[in-house]
């Protein structure tokens, strides 16, 4: 399969009292359809790289293509619209939107790209639902649901508009063992299924081992890259 | 559309916080209301007072103390001119009256074709007793008079003219204009009974007249002035005469644009502050939508339509609240101010409101538009 994501010689500096370069020349590809881990320790840049990869925030050097895309050409706008169909996030908090039912909230990207809610966008997303474990409480609003349920909400919102790519910063790094398991089985499955690429930034070892590739960042550079 | 339904649903998930900033809206608009349909009341009251029952415009003869003759086609040049009403002729003339008991008071006895003069005096609604003279030789005298001579309908009065001669006229009722100078020095007859005592022959002292719009009234003098087009008479209006009580009325619709002004710009801060506050608060929530791909004009619209939509509410409320206010002032204080309604301010109160507020929303806009999705999700 081609490569969904590609690096190229991305660097990263942060300017003030005293610059603090985070990245130095980082060249990656991601295939399409694989499941990636970034590991590194805390300040090693492996969120920041997160970032940059999902079009939050720009290198101070250095290109990303996602999905064939050059995104230092594209502008605001642009961008937000290539997040928005090719790009799912999940990150360490749910971020879900209070004032909406888990329901709505999974709904919600589909929204933002402009399209109606019809039956089979509700269909879908009640399909999501189902796959995630949260059908029972899909109307609930999203503070009346459990830390587990949240952040599969969150899976399932980032999963409504089919992205080519998940990106998960720390996705269970507010959830006992027993949900992380159950969280990871279902990125699997999901990765399975609809041939997902999905990179996750841990710092959890054991976790990036059930991964097909791990990326270990140290420093602001590539340390290990070991591919199963 | 995506901004308005957030907006909404970000308005009634925090109904205590939505509830609050409508009513301070609601409140600052009421005050407005208030204070500025009791300021016109007031000034509509005063001008009503002032000219309500006097002539706007008034045509004199050019010289001092020579009469208008040939005045019927005046009048007809005069009904021809745009937003002049209640055209009517008036002689009048100082004279002495002795009363029955041989006691004498000085007065200004007035004739006019009564008819006509009541749309701009409505003397016969002010007649409490007797009748309008209706042949010549009988007049109305004021309240204040009949109380201090003693007088009765069917008195007769010896009426001494300037020029020293003596003719005698009956009471034929009595009038109260709610206006001691008037009731005191005012007797009134028919035209032709002032005519027949000054023994001039068919004149006018005065062609007088009310217009449509009273502030108006001298760009439509000029008008007059100019239908007439003639030397021998000369045309004033109330405006002229009345320069103190034109600037107190300037004065007190200042002091009203400066409390609207102090109002909407307390209204404006109140909103732009709470929403600015609301960016915070929902920062998490519009960091998420960005990366999700919410673009920044639909995150500033959210804001916007929230604006809205407070102005929309505290409008409403604000002007309900204000007329209810007034009208309950008016009532209760059962005040001589008659209400003046102006819905053309009252409504326009309403969309100050609305314009306010949504310019005020602008500030979270701008401040939403800056608003970095990394950051919240930095910060978690």
């Amino acid at each position: 399969m081609g490569n969904v994501l590609e690096l190229k010689g991305i660097e990263k500096t942060y300017f003030g009292a005293v610059d603090t370069k985070v990245l130095h020349g980082i060249d990656l590809a991601f295939e399409e359809g694989s499941f990636n881990s970034i590991i590194g320790q805390s300040g090693s840049g492996k969120s920041t790289l997160l970032n940059i990869i999902g079009t939050l925030d720009k290198p101070t050097k250095g290109l990303v293509f996602v999905d064939g895309q050059d995104t230092s050409k594209m502008g605001k706008m642009k961008l937000a619209k290539l997040r928005n169909q090719t790009i799912g996030f999940v990150f360490q908090f749910h971020y879900l939107l209070p004032e909406f039912t888990a329901l709505e909230n999974i709904l919600m990207p589909i929204q933002i790209s402009g399209k109606r809610v019809d039956g089979k966008t509700k269909a879908k997303a009640e399909e999501l639902c189902e796959l995630v474990g949260i059908s029972e409480v899909r109307n609930n609003n999203s503070t009346k649901m459990s830390g587990g349920q949240q952040q599969r909400c969150a899976i399932a919102r980032a999963l409504m508009n089919q992205p080519k790519i998940i990106l998960a910063d720390e996705p269970t790094g507010n959830l006992d063992s027993d949900t992380t398991a159950q969280i990871y089985s279902l990125f699997r499955d999901v990765n399975a299924k609809l041939k997902t690429t999905f990179i996750i930034v841990t710092h959890d070892r054991r976790i990036a081992e059930e991964a097909d590739r791990i990326v270990e960042i140290k420093d602001g550079r590539v340390f290990l890259d070991i591919k199963r | 559309m995506l901004s308005l339904r957030i907006a909404l649903r970000f308005l009634t998930s925090s109904k205590v916080q939505t509830i609050g900033i409508a009513l301070g809206i609601a409140v600052g608009i009421s005050v407005q209301v208030f204070v500025g349909t009791l300021i016109i009341s007031l000034q509509q009251s005063l001008v009503e007072a002032t000219i309500g029952n006097a002539p706007h415009i008034t045509v004199l003869a050019a010289d001092d103390g020579l009469y208008i003759d040939d005045w019927q086609p005046y009048i007809q040049t005069i009904e021809g001119v745009g937003d002049v009403r209640d055209v009517s002729v008036s002689l009048s003339t100082n004279v002495l009256m002795n009363t029955p008991d041989d006691r004498t008071f000085p007065g200004l006895v007035r004739g006019f074709e009564i008819e006509n003069s009541d749309g701009i005096y409505d003397i016969s609604s002010r007649i409490y007793e007797g009748t309008a003279p209706d042949s010549n030789g009988e007049v109305l005298v004021g309240l204040e008079n009949q109380e201090e001579y003693g007088l009765s309908i069917g008195d007769t009065l010896e009426v001494t003219l300037g020029n020293g001669s003596i003719q005698d006229v009956t009471i034929s009722g009595f009038f109260d204009f709610e206006v001691a100078t008037l009731n005191e020095g005012w007797v009134i007859s028919n035209l032709g009974t002032v005519q027949s005592l000054l023994d001039e022959g068919d004149v006018v002292s005065a062609i007088e007249m009310q217009v449509g719009d009273p502030f108006s009234a001298d760009s439509t003098a000029k008008k007059v002035e100019k239908a007439i087009a003639s030397d021998k008479v000369v045309v004033s209006n109330w405006k002229t005469e009345n320069e103190q009580l034109l600037g107190a009325l300037a004065a007190q619709g200042q002091s009203s644009y400066m409390i609207q002004f102090f109002v909407i710009i307390a209204v404006f801060i109140a909103i732009a502050s709470i929403l600015a506050i609301s960016v915070t608060q929902k920062s998490k929530q519009l960091g998420i939508l960005k990366a999700m791909g919410i673009t920044d004009v639909q995150s500033s619209l959210i804001f916007m339509f929230q604006g809205l939509f407070l102005g929309v509410i505290g409008g409403a409320l604000g002007v309900g609240l204000g007329y209810g206010l007034f009208m309950g002032f008016i009532v209760g204080a059962s005040s001589s101010i008659s209400p003046f309604v102006d819905w053309g301010f009252i409504i326009g109160s309403g969309v100050m409101a609305v314009a306010a507020s949504t310019i005020a929303s602008m500030i979270p806009a701008v401040k939403s538009l800056r608003l970095n999705p990394i950051e919240v999700i930095r910060n978690g």
